[in-house]
């Protein structure tokens, strides 16, 4: 089925995205992460101190288990169809993860707002802004899933 | 659900096997075991014409309202 390929393309591109990113958090946790708290007294200028780059990787490990849940979810899609309950679960945590990864970082934003530029400031809204509309996107697209599904059953058992 | 299927009923009175009417209507057995049981949400009218037609009887035969 022509709509299957292109799920089954966005799924090994998810595949690869999230290694990327895992690949990535691994690398900040021994290049920056570690060496910043043990050399904490370098990194006095930053307003979360030493931690700063471990909120950082932290929100970046937040998005990864967003991005790890959509991967499931569509995991899901292709082994037992569109309308199945896991992945409208699946779905739904994903939607719910971006949502509040958009909160922890709209929050870090405002904590750190003064090592910003204004435009990066701005910019830094803007993305946590459609970061929430991902979610918003993915909590609505798990319910399609949930409604598509009772109307499949209805379907199915109308003989 | 207050509606109740008589097709066992019928199926007895006509001493029709299910699996003949399934065949003669044209659709699976499973789909007619699910249609006996009570667990079908609804039931498309040609499937309904078919079943009359094949058991020469009326819907009501087959399909009763019991309030409960």
């Amino acid at each position: 089925m022509q709509h299957m390929k292109k799920v089954k393309l966005l799924y090994r591109l998810l595949i690869f995205i999230n290694l990327a990113t895992f690949v990535l958090i691994v690398t900040q946790i021994f290049g920056l992460v570690i060496p910043d708290i043990v050399n904490s007294s370098q990194t006095k200028n930053h307003v979360l101190g030493a931690f700063n780059n471990l909120i950082l990787t932290g929100l970046l490990s937040v998005i990864l288990m967003g991005s790890f849940k959509i991967q499931q979810g569509i995991k899901h899609i292709i082994k037992d169809g569109f309308f199945n309950r896991i992945s409208e679960l699946k779905f739904r945590k994903a939607g719910l993860i971006f949502v509040g990864f958009a909160l922890l970082r709209t929050a870090y934003i405002i904590l750190a707002r003064n090592e910003f530029k204004l435009n990066e400031l701005i910019n830094s809204f803007i993305m946590a802004f459609l970061v929430v509309l991902v979610g918003m996107g993915l909590l609505i697209f798990s319910d399609f899933i949930k409604n598509g599904g009772v109307i499949k059953e209805e379907n199915d058992l109308t003989i | 659900m207050p509606i109740v299927v008589n097709l066992d009923v019928m199926l007895a009175k006509r001493k029709m096997k299910s699996k003949d009417l399934a065949e003669i209507i044209g659709i699976t057995t499973a789909n007619l075991s699910i249609l006996k049981s009570g667990k079908a949400k609804a039931i498309r009218f040609s499937t309904l014409e078919a079943i009359c037609e094949a058991l020469e009887c009326q819907p009501a035969d087959i399909l009763e309202y019991v309030d409960n």
